[in-house]
């Protein structure tokens, strides 16, 4: 059915179309809508799962691990400093194996304080064996919810996902967006069947300390995020299948003979994919990358994408203070040989960045004899 | 890769850390330095001692005395302070099994 | 559930398993055996960080009911996330927590705030040996005053050691308009297990404020903890009551002895440091405190 929605109303509708059971939620801007919608239709009838409003966002994903070692599918959504409250309980998540679902909307980090969207929240979390998907467009957001369920849940991965998307840009800007029907998402996406869950018939102890043990517990997680690779491209083959939507680790084009790649993730895509094309109508060997996969890293992908230019540019919606950008040093290290990478740094806080700006970038990097690094203040 | 009895595929010893209660506990006797030992004939049954141990090392038979799992008894003494009749002698335990071996 | 008259009453079934890391003779254990003997089989114990966390140590547990531990503040939260999950599943099990003071006073005082706002239907227990005690036994907002801690040591300054008082948690969640709060020892197991019995029949969440002396912590040999207990409810330092919440009415169930407070208190080593002015300091604060509570004045008690 096609409709004209925002992200968050895609967020519902990916959400409600995985037949979550139990949804623990705490508002923020720009990721409110989704669980005020939730209200909405938890109230209505039109979704019948369990919905509480927790005190915060710790709570919540304290609620959502709990909820999901039950065996019922959890879903939740935030943004920023609620993912920053989070962080305690990320790797808790994704220790446990517990394969719940997050809609992460975007938003730059305190302080100073802003509402308007940037990736530092999101990869912030990187390092907390969550299994990340950005987004790029809202038909992208309604897709990948299911998507990530079915990859979290199989029993090779059993780690929790992150469903990214850019506040503002996608969660308060409509656009037409094709919503599957619920048939056909149920054919794709069975019930939930958790193996090691809390029951009274089969008693456990879940969240158990281990002191040599450990260490191995950690690598398994690093290992199911590693097996997480073919299952996504499992899942994405299947559901092309069913829904004719193609979707990859990574996006590229105009990649072939390309000379200088920009690569980049997020809504700020589509004018540097817009940069890229107006570069080739000038004459200039540029390509694109967008990472809709930012764990598992797409290793293979990204050096095949890569492969053949001899400058790169990784736009990075996002600051590490210290380093840089925090997807430069991850593309760097997968690139043996002689390439030159630099970094430009621009967006923070949704900070509006003009297609010259990345023209003229991307155009400095196809002339850089040594990389760079740029910010746009 | 082994497949576990869950349908979990993982390789080492399990893919998702969590905890059974199967098999036999740690053998906190080892703990000990005075044993516990209830006098039948002194022992009234009233039970005090089994609601007092707070490891659970003190079961109730089919004849309704108390008897201490000594595998698990770590040796508080609370039973013994318990015993409205002095029913529970505290013996030195000093020689048991395992500091025997320590000094082999 | 059966009603818990008498010793013999206990329910013979054992759900724990022993071989635990916990001290000899610590109390919190004898209030984790003695909640899961009152409530049977059909239970999640909700765990968080502290000292009955080590009692499951991968790849052992002594539990044979199902248990989860997220985090040290998650007892309230992670409580609500499993009741979502079990309605949303159509099932049904008695959820508890057991959750330490420093767990349920400080850092995870805003989960069970969240937790009784909701009122959700989940019984929860503090064992409450007043302090950190997995840590080495640091203050919390749970020690009472002149206590003496790792983080509040006597000391010409300050030579009290802690000089502030206790939050009374159990008030607090009575005016969360819980249906129904009660304090307990473990001194008195007959008294507490009739209060779980009766809390689990309620529908709606349920607190009891249980005081379990720690041999380790509060300095006393091993074999006495069932000793202390007793001996800090007859000084009436530790009252033990319930209160209905639909009822607003207020029940003293164990009426102490009144032994004077230097008895229950001298052989504790955390109040050792104590002089004679600040023990008849501590007197007089019980001493008004039990005449608002004989007369029936609960929440103008000032508890020590």
């Amino acid at each position: 059915m096609i409709d004209i929605i925002d992200g968050n109303m895609a967020a519902v509708h990916g959400a409600v179309l995985s037949r979550v059971q139990s949804v623990p939620c705490f508002p923020i801007t720009p990721a409110t809508e989704i669980i005020e919608t939730l209200a909405e239709w938890n109230r209505s009838g039109k979704w019948n799962g369990q919905y509480r409003l927790m005190e915060s966002e710790h709570a919540v994903m304290a609620a959502a691990i709990a909820s999901e070692m039950t065996g019922a599918r959890t879903f939740t959504a935030s943004s920023s400093q609620g993912l920053e409250l989070m962080h305690e309980l990320l790797p808790i998540a994704s220790g446990t194996r517990s394969p719940l679902v997050m809609a992460a909307v975007c938003r730059g980090i305190s302080a100073p304080i802003t509402l308007w969207a940037d990736h530092s929240d999101f990869l912030s979390t990187r390092d907390f064996g969550w299994l990340m998907f950005s987004c790029a467009t809202n038909q992208e957001v309604v897709d990948t919810i299911p998507i990530a369920y079915k990859v979290s849940e199989n029993s090779d991965v059993l780690l929790p996902s992150m469903v990214g998307m850019d506040g503002f840009v996608h969660s308060y800007t409509r656009s037409e967006v094709d919503i599957p029907d619920q048939k056909d998402v149920d054919r794709f996406l069975p019930r939930l069947d958790l193996k090691v869950r809390i029951d009274v018939n089969r008693p456990v102890s879940l969240g158990v300390p281990a002191t040599e043990e450990y260490s191995y517990f950690r690598v398994q997680v690093h290992k199911a995020q590693l097996n997480a690779l073919d299952v996504i491209h499992g899942a994405q083959r299947e559901w092309e299948k069913r829904f004719g939507r193609r979707y990859g680790l990574v996006q590229g084009a105009h990649l072939e003979d390309a000379d200088v790649v920009a690569v980049c993730m997020g809504a700020n895509s589509a004018n540097i994919k817009s940069a890229v094309e107006e570069l080739r109508r000038r004459g200039k060997k540029a390509g694109f990358l967008r990472l809709r996969v930012i764990r598992p890293w797409p290793l293979k992908e990204i050096r095949h994408a890569l492969a053949g230019a001899g400058k790169i540019l990784v736009i990075d919606q996002n600051l590490a203070p210290g380093i840089g950008g925090m997807l430069y040093p991850e593309v760097r290290s997968c690139l043996a040989g002689d390439v030159t990478v630099s970094n430009f740094v621009a967006g923070l806080g949704g900070k509006p960045v003009r297609q010259s700006e990345y023209t003229g970038m991307i155009s400095d990097a196809l002339q850089a004899k040594e990389p760079f690094r740029r910010f746009l203040l | 890769m082994i497949t576990d009895e869950h349908g979990l595929k993982y390789d080492g010893i399990k893919g998702i850390p969590h905890s059974h209660h199967n098999g036999q506990p740690p053998k906190t006797g080892d703990w000990r330095t005075f044993k516990p030992c209830i006098n039948k004939d002194k022992c009234i049954k009233c039970l005090s001692c089994f609601v007092y141990c707070p490891e659970a090392a003190i079961a109730v038979g089919k004849d309704g005395y108390p008897y201490i799992n000594y595998y698990i008894c770590k040796g508080c003494l609370i039973c013994a302070a318990a015993c409205p009749v002095k029913a529970i002698s505290v013996v030195n335990d000093l020689h048991a099994e395992h500091l025997r071996r320590k000094h082999d | 559930m059966k009603e818990i008259r008498s010793l013999k009453d206990v329910p013979r079934e054992s759900l724990l398993g022993g071989g635990t890391s916990t001290c000899q003779g610590c109390g919190a254990m004898l209030g984790c055996k003695l909640l899961l003997k009152a409530l049977g089989k059909n239970t999640i114990l909700v765990n968080t960080s502290g000292c009955m966390t080590l009692t499951a140590l991968y790849p052992y547990t002594p539990y044979k009911v199902p248990w989860v531990h997220i985090a040290i503040e998650t007892g309230g939260s992670a409580a609500t996330g499993i009741s979502m999950g079990l309605k949303a599943l159509k099932k049904n099990a008695t959820i508890a927590v057991y959750s330490g003071d420093g767990a349920s006073y400080d850092i995870g005082f805003e989960s069970l705030s969240g937790l009784a706002e909701r009122n959700e239907d989940v019984l929860y227990v503090c064992y409450n040996n007043s302090a950190f005690s997995n840590t080495g036994f640091q203050r919390a907002s749970s020690s009472p005053w002149g206590s003496s801690t790792s983080t509040t040591p006597p000391g010409p300054h300050v030579p009290e050691g802690n000089a502030l008082h206790r939050k009374d948690l159990a008030k607090i969640m009575a005016v969360h308009r819980i249906p129904y709060v009660a304090t307990a020892c473990i001194s008195h197991p007959l008294d507490y297990m009739e209060k779980i019995v009766k809390a689990s029949k309620i529908r709606g969440c349920k607190f009891i404020d249980l005081l379990v002396p720690c041999p380790t912590g509060w300095g006393f040999q091993n074999n006495s903890t069932v000793d202390v207990g007793r001996r800090m409810v007859d000084a009436g330092l530790w009252p033990l009551y319930e209160y209905d919440g639909k009822m607003k009415q207020f029940r003293v169930t164990v009426t102490p002895r009144f032994i004077p407070v230097t008895d229950a208190l001298k052989d504790q080593t955390r109040f050792k440091h104590l002089e004679a002015q600040q023990i008849k300091e501590i007197q007089k604060m019980v001493d008004s405190q039990w005449k608002l509570l004989n007369a029936g004045k609960y929440f103008e008690a000032d508890f020590y």
